[in-house]
């Protein structure tokens, strides 16, 4: 893993700040995202004019208050929908919709999956902090197995969505790729190939909540992810890569494919 | 006024055949109306069109008919008291044995249109041919109206149904049958149109300059998705059919933010899956246009039939408070000119505007005069749109006297968007100050919206002033001149444009004297909004909530003086 959280690479990102405060915890993840799309932006040269980020409601959602572009801040579950009529009117336009786990795989995921199944040619950044967070901390359908969280004290019993899988289901020709948000570099890369992308793409963007998930915590993660070295060629070898979930967890570009 | 009706299971041209004779019939001047009823599914059950006309008045849907054309024979016993005293009942004759049925006459329409345009299909073009012979109408508008409609779908077919109508026509001759007042066609020919509310609509919306549509399908606006859809090549714009109503109104949210005039059209149902992303339209202040066509409720209600049940829902519809305008058209003429306005002022005052219809207004087909845009001087203003000098600094939310602030688009200026309350920039604030500021902002900006929205039929001054909103228009004013025969004084207001509650109507209801409100639901709800507005009691209700609209002569019926 790249530890470089901060590198310095020779663009200028300030264009993307704004002088807001910030909502979230110190050393969320979502700094880290924050970072990576304001460098994939600015070394993809995309001015704040032409960037349109569309955000789901929760901690991520508070990013319109801090990414210097054409910022609209949606309904819960609602920013895929939103970039996609932004994109049909405008394909000028760089569009990009944020939501977490709570706004694309429970209240959204039927966005999701039809955005990928028409291959909307817009670029989905999902925030895995594998619960609802904001609302203080309940089972989303991205919660794994046995966490106790305030809606279910005894532990979550229904085995998680994997968005990978379901969008890989929905579409052949969605860009696939899974980042962990503390690892800027490559997060940074993952964004950039997504924003190039012509057609559908969804980063999953691994970042437990550093208070609501106390199983899956940092440490969890950092102990299980990896860059695999092989990764899948071809349609059938990736739902069973996507559908095999291991001891560790894989990040990466799982899927890019060439018209 | 003079009802003709064909009945038959789906698929066999009930729809189409009365479609046609209502258009040959409009082309001979008369005023006609082409209502439909139909349940819902694709085949069998009981399709039926009523196809009423005059000479001298608007014709509205009527209880019993003159000339009844049924189809199938198992359609027979639900039309047999639906003939007026002298009145025909005929039936096609598939199989030839008597029927139980000694009023109804059989004609083989089936045996006619295999003979003379070589497919079943034609049936429906027998049968007009016989209500033309029945008529002595002549047979060339008949055949002119079948060109039309069938051009796109070759000679062989136009041939074939022109055939099939001809033989009906000749058959017609045999039939003993001497019609009471049957209407001749009005002297002088007069440029008429012949069309359905949701015509009306798509066409106002087209004119507008709409570029983007999200439409998932729902009885009764399904027709307007098939009209834009075939326009998309020759206009450029985007119809989108989305996963479900609430992608829907999010995706023409997000077009309209982009750039583009957009709308969305559904139902009752459809629009209650909308409502959220409608209140995001009011706080993030994005132009929209919805249509919303009323069917029977509550909840999926009776899919393929008529309400106006949902007039308080749309003025109330979303959480907290924002401004949004809401016109309910009276008939075709009015859904264009609301249509192509409501694209306006959604951009003028930066909002969402609803056109309020119905099944029986979208569906029927309604004789109207000639309208165009220059009717009444309708021309595309997009409002408060940044120019080039306005983009250094750019606010989107910029605080001005009159709550709108200048829009600009994504690719011009970079600027935030937001559901969130927020202050001028755009950025997510909780601060209380600020919360009142921006509050105050959206809803000064209709505060002062005195554009009439009701219109005053017959005298100033009237004992009677009956009120109705969107399509009882035609019925309420044959009660009123009805009424005015008997020697009543009795107005009428209507209202096609019930929110923000018109001013001038305030006056007018204030001055009454006895107030009658009619509508189709169950609860009076323009009744409790003029309660709510101006604090009068309505003296009487005429309410009729069965899935049908009014028929002729039901409102007089009800009327107590």
């Amino acid at each position: 893993m790249n530890s470089n959280c901060f590198v310095h690479i020779n663009v200028d990102i300030n264009q993307y700040s704004t002088n807001q405060p910030s909502t979230w915890c110190p050393g969320c993840g979502n700094f880290g995202i924050l970072q990576s799309l304001k460098q994939a932006l600015a070394e993809l040269k995309i001015a704040p004019k032409n960037a349109v980020v569309s955000y789901d409601i929760g901690c991520g959602g508070n990013m319109v208050n801090l990414l210097r572009v054409c910022g609209f801040a949606t309904l819960h579950g609602r920013s895929v929908p939103v970039a996609v009529g932004a994109k049909l009117a405008n394909p000028k336009l760089t569009v990009i919709a944020q939501a977490g786990d709570g706004g694309l795989l429970n209240e959204g995921a039927n966005h999701l999956i039809h955005a990928a199944q028409r291959n909307d040619n817009i670029t989905v950044l999902l925030h895995n902090n594998l619960v609802f967070a904001l609302t203080a901390g309940q089972t989303s359908a991205a919660t794994p197995v046995g966490l106790a969280t305030k809606s279910t004290p005894e532990g979550n019993v229904y085995p998680p969505l994997n968005p990978l899988l379901l969008t890989a289901a929905a579409s052949p020709k969605a860009f696939l790729a899974r980042a962990f948000a503390f690892d800027f570099s490559q997060t940074t890369t993952m964004i950039k190939a997504a924003i190039k992308y012509q057609g559908f793409s969804l980063v999953e963007i691994i970042m437990p909540c550093l208070v609501w998930s106390d199983d899956y915590n940092l440490d969890y993660f950092k102990e299980r992810i990896y860059y695999p070295e092989e990764l899948p060629q071809d349609q059938a070898s990736l739902l069973k890569f996507l559908a095999t979930p291991g001891e560790r967890v894989p990040l990466g570009i799982f899927w890019s494919p060439k018209k | 006024m003079f009802s003709v009706k064909f009945s038959g299971p789906a698929g066999f041209g009930i729809m189409e055949g009365g479609r046609v004779l209502g258009e040959a019939l409009s082309s001979l001047g008369f005023s006609v109306l082409s209502y439909p009823e139909y349940p819902s599914r694709i085949r069998g059950g009981d399709n039926v069109s009523q196809i009423s006309f005059s000479s001298l008045s608007t014709p509205l849907p009527e209880a019993k008919n003159d000339l009844l054309v049924i189809f199938s024979p198992e359609n027979l016993p639900l039309h047999l008291n639906e003939k007026k005293e002298n009145g025909l009942l005929l039936y096609n004759e598939i199989e030839k044995k008597p029927l139980q049925y000694s009023e109804a006459v059989g004609i083989p329409l089936d045996e006619i249109a295999q003979k003379t345009a070589g497919f079943f299909l034609a049936r429906n073009s027998v049968a007009s041919g016989v209500v033309f012979g029945l008529l002595n109408f002549p047979l060339l508008a008949l055949k002119e109206s079948l060109k039309n409609a069938f051009a796109n779908k070759g000679e062989k077919v136009v041939a074939g149904n022109q055939k099939a109508a001809e033989a009906g026509y000749r058959l017609a001759q045999k039939i003993n049958w001497r019609g009471e007042n049957i209407p001749q066609p009005p002297e002088g020919e007069k440029k008429r149109l012949f069309l359905t509310g949701n015509e009306a609509i798509s066409q106002g919306a087209l004119e507008a300059g709409v570029g983007f549509a999200a439409i998932y399908p729902m009885t009764p606006i399904n027709s307007i998705l098939t009209i834009l859809a075939g326009k998309k090549k020759e206009t450029g714009m985007v119809v989108f059919t989305p996963e479900d109503e609430i992608a829907g109104i999010n995706a023409a949210l997000g077009a309209s933010y982009a750039g583009r005039r957009a709308m969305v059209a559904t139902s009752g149902g459809g629009f209650s899956l909308m409502v959220e992303a409608f209140g995001m339209a009011g706080a993030a202040e994005i132009p929209l246009v919805v249509v919303e066509g009323m069917r029977t409720g509550p909840s999926t209600g009776m899919a393929t039939w008529t309400s106006q049940e949902d007039l308080l829902f749309l003025i109330h519809a979303g959480q907290g408070e924002f401004p949004r305008i809401i016109f309910s058209p009276g008939d075709p003429a009015e859904a264009y000119r609301f249509t192509f306005e409501a694209f306006n002022l959604a951009e003028i005052y930066q909002l969402p505007v609803v056109i309020l219809t119905d099944k029986y207004l979208s569906e029927s087909v309604f004789s109207s005069d000639f309208f165009s845009a220059q009717t009444w001087g309708l021309k595309i203003k997009r409002g408060k749109l940044a120019q080039p000098a306005d983009l250094k600094n750019y606010r989107r939310y910029r605080l001005t006297k009159d709550g709108i602030s200048l829009r600009a688009f994504p690719g011009q200026a970079q600027f935030l968007t937001n559901s969130y309350v927020h202050d001028e920039e755009g950025f997510s604030v909780e601060d209380g100050q600020t919360r009142v500021k921006m509050k105050e902002k959206l809803l000064k900006k209709l505060a002062h919206f005195s554009s009439p929205g009701s219109a005053l039929y017959g005298p100033k001054k009237a004992k009677i002033t009956l009120v109705s909103f969107g399509s009882t228009k035609a019925a309420v004013l044959k009660a009123q001149e009805n009424l005015a025969d008997q020697g009543l004084a009795v107005n009428f207001l209507h209202f096609y444009r019930p929110w923000p509650f018109p001013q001038e109507a305030k006056k007018i209801l204030l001055a009454a004297e006895k107030v009658i409100s009619v509508e189709n639901n169950s609860t009076g709800q323009l009744a409790k909004l003029i309660k709510m507005e101006i604090g009068i009691e309505v003296d009487q209700q005429i309410l009729k909530d069965d899935g049908r609209p009014f028929f002729e002569g039901e409102i007089e019926k009800k009327f107590k003086s």
